[in-house]
Formats: C-alpha cells, structure tokens, sequence
C-alpha cells in the first residue's frame, strides 16, 4: 500500500533547511498540500519532538517525525525529504539527519501495514545508499513502487 | 505475558517496535501480547514489562522498564530485551 503513498507529491529531494524544525515544517506542508491533513499537524509534530526529545531519530541519520490523529489527519499518508545538508535532532546515538519519513496516520491500526512495509523500506540498505548517493525523486518514486513489500513470515 | 512498547504517540515507533518483539518472540516461542501506546496512556498500566527507549524509560515509575537501544533495529532489540523477556516468561 505504501506504493501509493509516495508520490511526485510527497517525495521531495535536496531540500535546503538551516535547523531541524525547518525540516520538519517542510516534510508536513508536503502533506498538507496533498490533502492528507491539516496544518495544525505540522505544529504537532514540532511539538513532539521538543516535548518527548529526538526518539524519532529511529536509525543512522534517519527521521519519522509523526503526530497523533487527531490533529486534523484526513487519510493516512507518508512524505519522504532528501536534504541537501544534514541537519542534528540532538538524538546522541543517531544525529545528523539527512532523510526524513512523515507518517500522518487516522488512528491507531489502519496503517499497521503501511508501517510494516515501510519499515521493509528503511531495512533495504541498498535502497538508502542509493538515496544518499543522489537519487532522483523520479527513481525513488519508481523504486518504491516496484519493490515487493509482502511481509515475509520467516 | 503482556507487554506495553511506549513512544510518544503510540502510533509510530512504537507500534513498529511492537512489531519486532512480536517478531523475535515467535522465533523463540514465546507466548506474548504486545500492545503499543503512547507516553501519557501507558502510565500506570498493569503489565508485565514496559518497553521504551532510554529518553522516556527515564520518566516511568513503573518497576519492569526495559530499554532498547533502537525500536526498529531487531538485533539490537534482540540483545537488548530476550534475555528480560525470557526471564520473566519464566516467572
């Protein structure tokens, strides 16, 4: 399902951005102009992330800024941001962050499958070498909706 | 045994964190319920073991926290929590 939550629309590459927050406004007005919440989500997510600290750095320089439903998700969607210069969240394990993945989700289990398979995608270490190595938004679009997300029950 | 994974939404890290554990626990044949949640509804819940990442174990009370270093990363959850898992499923 995530095939069609990246598109030319929420995939943007080589954005330039002076602090964290920057970057997070951006990766969420991306998600407010393809209408899948309001913007009062942009401010939950910055919010979040100076109330409960840096977890969402989940790996080595990559981000998911999120916020709860309730502040205006529409419909489930994803972004993803390329930065042109890595930007530090402050998470010590992790920093600095150069790719960011916004979740906007409608409640607490719909996007159980999207999620599964985005974390299919962030696992594909040859997918995000390729990003970091100039990837254009076209090839990471396609990428993403070529690939085989069926969860392996291994 | 019930878990809880706690991030500060309960929809994000920790739903894909819960994931992992259920993951890592069926390979090892381990009966769980894994539920994940967010920071301010995991207070004072009754469960067996907490797990979250160090920033928010810190601000628990709740006796059986248990830290991960990442909530995605499944061999570092694996290092971080089977050998807690595993004792208590013996409890």
């Amino acid at each position: 399902m995530i095939q069609k939550l990246f598109t030319d629309q929420t995939v943007a590459v080589d954005i330039e951005v002076k602090n964290w927050e920057e970057a997070v406004r951006y990766g969420g007005k991306m998600l407010v102009d393809a209408g899948n919440t309001d913007r009062k989500y942009i401010d939950a997510m910055v919010k979040n992330i100076q109330k409960m600290g840096q977890y969402i750095v989940i790996a080595p320089g990559l981000a998911m800024p999120h916020a709860r439903p309730e502040y205006g998700v529409k419909k489930i969607g994803m972004s993803l941001v390329r930065l042109k210069n890595p930007v530090p969240f402050g998470n010590e394990e992790y920093d600095p962050v150069d790719i960011l993945i916004f979740i906007c989700a409608i409640d607490q289990t719909t996007h159980i499958t999207a999620l599964a398979e985005l974390m299919v995608l962030i696992e594909d270490e040859k997918f995000l070498a390729a990003m970091r190595n100039g990837m254009k938004k076209g090839e990471i679009v396609s990428y993403i909706q070529n690939k085989d997300f069926t969860v392996k029950d291994d | 045994m019930k878990i809880l994974t706690v991030c500060g939404n309960g929809i994000g890290s920790s739903l894909m964190l819960a994931m992992k554990i259920e993951e890592i626990c069926k390979e090892e044949g381990i009966q769980v319920d894994v539920e994940s949640i967010d920071f301010n509804s995991a207070q004072g819940k009754d469960v067996d073991l907490i797990v979250t990442v160090k920033e928010l174990a810190e601000q628990f009370e709740h006796k059986d926290v248990a830290v991960v270093r990442s909530y995605i990363n499944k061999k570092k959850i694996k290092e971080d929590i089977l050998e807690i898992i595993k004792a208590k499923a013996n409890q």
